[in-house]
Order: structure tokens, then C-alpha cells, then sequence
């Protein structure tokens, strides 16, 4: 049974590309035109998670996530605008959405996000060692140890290795690294990101026959096995 | 430190308000002065006039016995006028050209009276008074060197005009209160009409054009300023706003064609298995993602110059976030052959908006990676500098040129060594209108080698 999307968008072609995007990811996407039908269809529940666009029709995206949280309705959202200001982030945020997509945006990150959103918390996740394959991760000592040797980590490196193993076999994007590791909502431009990963990537695989962090071109990265 | 503008002879000569205090005094002072000496001179004439003539009158019939019976008969009339006993209010005396007296009420001829004295004042006491006498005199000079002094006491005119000076005296200090009282009511005055249009010119230089002033209806000259002022801001909103639309409505509409570019790539990529066509594909995905990074920086200039992110302005820790910059760029500036160092005192909060302004000192760390040809040190640095608060990133490149840094400070503006780089000329722009948003400036510096590129905010703004 695939995992059940709500997207809430009025522009028709955006949403095309949405549901095309995520209909290829295996997603099943239920698509609403107004911020009115958005609602009555978020209080149903069976969603994974929500696309919400900020401006609508009928009651706006803020205003139709206001309203699903005062009717306890928890679907993780994504909140989409156009109006590509950080503003709009802190907003979004402080309502309640789990994300925020500032457009334009890559139709990769968007389906990046949707990935971790829906992701169900594995035990794993918020219990003290995160382990993939021969990689482990003591969160109470915060070092990490692969095929039994030791990794020399600095302390953002941990974080965001940390970052990469709670979102084990997932696509992340730079974006979504700089947010969750640095907790930054800029575009640092040059590769910034790429150069923090590799030198990552180099303690993590050195001396080790498969590689276990790749980089999905064009996209971002992924810790996990090397056909994803 | 400092000094205020009314302790400066500068400031004081420039000020308005002590200019026009200046001019009323003096215009006060040159009609005190005129009409004073008018005055003072009217008087003298008024009391001579009224002086000399009852004494002429009585030189005349005294000199009357003196033509009917010579000098004798005059000494002898002066003889018997004094024996009969003349007020004290009188003084005669009658001299012979050897300088005897013959006849009179004062025991010698005074010192300071020359013989053709017309008329003369001084302070006298006649034989037998009890007092001195102020006296107006006439010299008669008379045939065979006899001369005769005749005069009778009047009012002393000298210390009347004394009194009139001192009066004189007071009315121009007089003035010069009043003068001060009128300069600063005038100051004030003009202060309140004024105030109003220093406001809404501080606001328009800050970027905001939407204040009006409010016109008192007097129909007077101010009112036609303010009149003026306020259609400037109302063209000025509009000619910004259509700019402002242009430009952020520009780059909306392109975000959909782009946004739909990207995706069809990425579904390209999916199916292509030709990798000439593949590597073809990267290179326009690259490509659009510039694309749409300008796209998202044109919003946030357009956003940072609209104010409306002023109400996003937090508690930054400046230092901190310096830091966590010089940390995230700390790898990629070592590939590049840089050391990031930070230069900052602790625990410096102040009121920013986070992420405009980590863009913006990412965009200037940027720009000294890619542009600091030769260069080997990045320093960001904050600090508080008179009434400013500056953060600035250094490097020790190149540097830009003097009469080249407008080129660089414009938007889409590409200085020679950026045109082959990756980029579109927008990263200063935003820095400027990061600046701008925090009511501060952008200014750029020489480091001797390098850049420096400061963005100044005003202390108590922020």
C-alpha cells in the first residue's frame, strides 16, 4: 500500500510536476485546489504528510495549517511559498509545519523532504546507538566506530554524521544539511557543503573496500548501500 | 568627543538661530544708535537755545549801561546790581585787560573760560552763596581789552545726556534680550516647521516613502514645501514600488518556467542512458541551478529593500554567528589555500535580522574565496566603532581598485576577474540592502593588500 500525500496547491502546472515527481517515487498523491478542500481532506487521516502552498484560494495555507493543529490533526507538512523570503520560514515554522520550501525550488529537494517527512521513526532513532551495516554511532560517547576501528570525528562532523544515519537510505540535500546540521537557512553558494562531506566521506571509507556515503548528482548526498 | 554645535564657532556662526538673533540685534542696534545720536543732538540744540537766551537777554541790558556810560558806568552798575544783592542764581564779573577785577560776585576770573568762549558751562560758587552754582555763560569782550562774563544758573545738561546714554546703553541691552527672544521664538518656530520635513527626508533616505507630511493649510511657503515634499515621496513610492515589481515580478515569473526546466531535466536524466548526452545534462542542471539561486537572491533583495523582513529582526549573537561562518567555510577556504580567522568581542548581541545578514556575510566570504587572487587570510570581524557598529570581512588579495568599485557595489555588475566565474553580480547588491534593511551602509576599504568590505549599522538601531 503506498503512502497516502496531500498536496495543496492551486497552481495546476506546479502541480503536475509535484504529482508526477512523487507518483515516480511511489507515492499515491490526493490533490486539493483550495485552501477549504485542503482542510476537510487533512482532517481525514490515513496522510503521511501534507503539501501545503502558503497562498490559496478560499483560506490560506497559514490559516488552513492553523486550523488542522487546533483540530489535533499532527500530519507532518511541508509548507511551499512563492514568496522566497526566510520570513516566511520562521512563519511557517512557528505555525507548525515540520518543513518549509521556499520556491523555486528543485523538484529533488522537494521530493528529499517529502522522503524524510514521511519517514516513520525507526527504534533506532532516538535511542542512544544509531547503527548501519558495520557503522555505529554512540550518541552517548558521540564517537562513531566503522567495522570496529575508531573514527576521529570533529564535533560538526559527528552532527552531521549523526544527520546522515537518521536519515539512513535516504536522499538528503545540501539545503537540508546546512539546515539540519548548522541550523543555517542560506544559500552558502560555492560548494561549502560538498567539502564538509567529503572529508566525511574520506574518514568513513578510508581503508575500506565499499563505499558507504555517496553523493546522488545533482541532488545531494546518501548514506546507505551504493545502488540506494 | 564631539562638541556640541553651540560651543564651536563654527557650528555657532552656522546655526540659523544665532544668525538671525545676530541680525535683529544689530538692526536693533543701528536704530538705538541713530535715533540716540538724533536725539542727543536735538537735546543739546533744545538746551542751548533755552539756556543762552535768558542769559543773552541779560548780557544785553547789562551791556546796555555799558554803551550809554562806558566802561566806568558799567562797573558801577555791576557794583551796585551785586550791593543790592543778585540771587545766587546769577554770576557777573567785570575784568580789566590787566587782569583786575572790577567789578562782579566771584573773586576771580575763572581758569577754564578763554575769552571767546561763546557759551561755556562749569560749576561755580558766587561770593556770598551757600553752594556751587551749575552755570551757562556768555565773555562779552569790550572795548580796550575789558571783558565781562555774564551767565545765570541752569539745569547741567551733561549729566542729563549721561542719563540719556545710560538709557541708551540699557535699551541696547535691552535689545539684544529681545533680539535672543525673538531669534530663538524664530528658531522654534521654524524647528517645527522643519522637523516634520527632516523626518520624512531621514525616513525616504532609509528607504521608506510611504510617510506624508501633514500641510497646516496657511497657505504660506512652508505649506508649498511641504506640499512639494510630499508629491516627490508619493512619485518616488511609486517610481520604487514599479521598480521593485519589475524586478521581484520578474523573477516570480520566471520561477515557474524554470522550476519546470529542472524538472524535466531531472526526468531526462532518469532516462538517458547516453553519457555524452548525460554530461550534457549536469552542465544545464548546474546551469538552472544558478538560475534559480539568482532567482532566490533577486527575492531577497527585493524583500530586504521592501522592509518588510524589519519585523524578523531577532537577538544575534554577531560573534557566534562569525564563528559558525569562519566553521562552515573553514574546509573550503583551506582547499582554496585561505585561513579564516575571526576577530570579534564576546557575547556581542544585537537586534539583526539572522539569516539576511548570514547571507549576506556568506555572499562577501564567498567573494573573497573566488576573488582574493594572491590572497591567504580572510578575517571577519565585528566591533562597535564610535557610533557604529561595523562587521566586516578583510582579505588580503588584490583587492578592487578605487574607480572600479562602483562597478562592483551594482547589481548584475561583474568586475573583469568575476566574468569567469560562476555568478550574476547580485551577492554585493544584497549585502548593501542587508545594510540598508539595518539602517546602516555598505563601504568598501583598502587593507593594504586586499578588501575590506564593511557593512556599518548604527549603534542604537540595532
Amino acid at each position: 500500500m503506498p503512502q497516502k500525500i496531500l498536496l495543496v496547491e492551486d497552481d495546476e502546472e506546479t502541480s503536475l510536476f509535484i504529482i508526477d515527481a512523487l507518483s515516480a517515487e511511489g507515492y499515491s498523491v490526493v490533490h486539493a485546489r483550495d485552501g477549504g478542500i485542503g482542510l476537510t481532506l487533512a482532517c481525514e487521516s490515513g496522510y503521511s504528510a501534507i503539501i501545503l502552498d502558503r497562498m490559496l484560494p478560499v483560506l490560506d495555507g497559514m490559516t488552513v495549517l492553523d486550523r488542522m493543529r487546533a483540530s489535533r490533526v499532527d500530519t507532518p507538512t511541508i509548507i511551499l511559498s512563492a514568496l522566497g523570503s526566510v520570513d516566511d520560514r520562521v512563519e511557517g515554522l512557528l505555525a507548525g509545519s515540520q518543513d518549509y520550501l521556499p520556491k523555486p525550488f528543485a523538484m529533488a529537494e522537494l521530493v528529499a523532504r517529502v522522503h524524510a517527512l514521511v519517514r516513520k521513526p525507526t527504534t533506532t532513532d532516538e535511542s542512544l546507538r544509531h547503527v548501519f551495516d558495520d557503522l555505529v554511532l554512540d550518541r552517548i560517547a558521540r564517537t562513531a566506530e566503522r567495522g570496529g576501528r575508531a573514527i576521529d570525528l570533529q564535533p560538526r562532523e559527528y552532527r552531521l554524521l549523526e544527520y546522515l544515519m537518521r536519515n539512513v537510505g535516504q536522499i538528503v540535500t545540501r539545503k537540508m544539511l546546512l539546515e539540519g546540521v548548522w541550523d543555517y537557512y542560506f544559500d552558502p553558494g560555492t560548494n561549502v557543503i560538498d567539502v564538509h562531506v567529503s572529508r566525511l566521506r574520506k574518514k568513513l571509507d578510508e581503508g575500506f573496500d565499499v563505499p558507504i556515503l555517496h553523493t546522488v548528482r545533482g541532488v545531494g548526498y546518501r548514506l546507505g548501500e551504493a545502488d540506494g | 568627543m564631539k562638541r556640541h554645535w553651540l560651543f564651536t564657532w563654527r557650528g555657532l556662526t552656522r546655526s540659523i538661530g544665532v544668525r538671525f538673533a545676530l541680525m535683529v540685534f544689530l538692526l536693533q542696534s543701528v536704530a538705538i544708535v541713530g535715533t540716540g545720536v538724533y536725539a542727543e543732538r536735538a537735546m543739546w540744540k533744545n538746551f542751548q537755545r533755552h539756556d543762552i537766551v535768558p542769559v543773552r537777554r541779560l548780557r544785553d541790558s547789562v551791556l546796555a549801561q555799558y554803551h550809554i556810560a562806558g566802561i566806568d558806568g558799567l562797573t558801577a552798575y555791576v557794583n551796585e546790581r551785586v550791593s543790592a544783592g543778585y540771587t545766587d542764581d546769577i554770576v557777573i564779573l567785570l575784568e580789566a585787560p590787566n587782569g583786575r577785577i572790577l567789578a562782579g560776585n566771584l573773586s576771580k576770573w575763572p581758569s577754564h573760560l578763554l575769552g571767546d568762549a561763546k557759551w561755556s558751562t562749569g560749576t561755580l560758587r558766587v561770593n556770598g552763596a551757600g553752594r556751587d552754582q551749575y552755570m551757562g555763560m556768555l565773555i562779552a569782550s569790550l572795548e580796550g581789552g575789558h571783558r565781562m562774563l555774564i551767565g545765570t544758573a541752569v539745569i547741567p545738561q551733561e549729566r542729563l545726556v549721561a542719563a540719556y546714554l545710560r538709557v541708551a546703553m540699557l535699551s541696547i541691552a535691552l535689545a539684544a534680550v529681545i533680539s535672543i527672544l525673538i531669534a530663538w521664538i524664530a528658531s522654534v518656530l521654524i524647528a517645527r516647521q522643519l522637523s516634520g520635513i527632516v523626518d520624512i527626508t531621514k525616513k525616504a533616505a532609509e528607504g521608506d516613502f510611504s510617510v506624508r507630511l501633514k500641510i497646516s493649510g496657511s497657505g504660506d511657503r512652508f505649506d508649498d514645501l511641504m506640499r512639494w515634499i510630499n508629491r516627490t515621496m508619493k512619485r518616488l513610492e511609486s517610481l520604487v514600488g514599479e521598480l521593485r515589481l519589475v524586478s521581484s515580478g520578474l523573477a516570480h515569473d520566471l520561477r515557474s518556467p524554470i522550476t519546470r526546466l529542472r524538472v524535466t531535466l531531472e526526468h531526462a536524466m532518469k532516462e538517458s542512458k547516453d553519457p555524452v548526452s548525460l554530461a550534457a545534462m549536469y552542465k544545464l542542471m548546474h546551469e538552472t541551478d544558478t538560475l534559480l539561486a539568482m532567482l532566490t537572491m533577486t527575492l531577497q533583495i527585493s524583500n530586504a529593500q521592501a522592509d518588510a523582513s524589519r519585523e524578523r529582526f531577532t537577538q544575534v549573537d554577531v560573534t557566534a554567528l562569525l564563528r559558525d561562518l569562519a566553521e562552515i567555510y573553514g574546509p573550503l577556504a583551506e582547499e582554496r589555500g585561505f585561513t579564516i580567522s575571526v576577530c570579534a568581542t564576546e557575547g556581542m548581541l544585537k537586534l539583526l535580522h539572522r539569516e539576511l545578514l548570514g547571507q549576506a556575510l556568506s555572499n562577501l566570504i564567498d567573494n573573497a574565496l573566488n576573488y582574493a587572487d594572491n590572497g591567504s587570510t580572510i578575517i571577519l570581524s565585528a566591533g562597535r566603532e564610535g557610533k557604529a557598529v561595523n562587521i566586516s570581512v578583510a582579505d588580503d588579495g588584490v583587492g578592487i581598485p578605487a574607480h572600479r568599485q562602483a562597478d562592483a557595489k551594482r547589481r548584475y555588475g561583474r568586475l573583469d576577474n568575476a566574468r569567469q566565474m560562476p555568478g550574476a553580480g547580485l551577492g554585493l547588491s544584497l549585502v548593501e540592502a542587508v545594510a540598508q534593511l539595518h539602517g546602516g551602509n555598505m563601504t568598501f576599504s583598502d587593507n593594504a593588500p586586499g578588501l575590506v568590505v564593511t557593512m556599518s549599522f548604527p549603534a542604537k538601531t540595532i
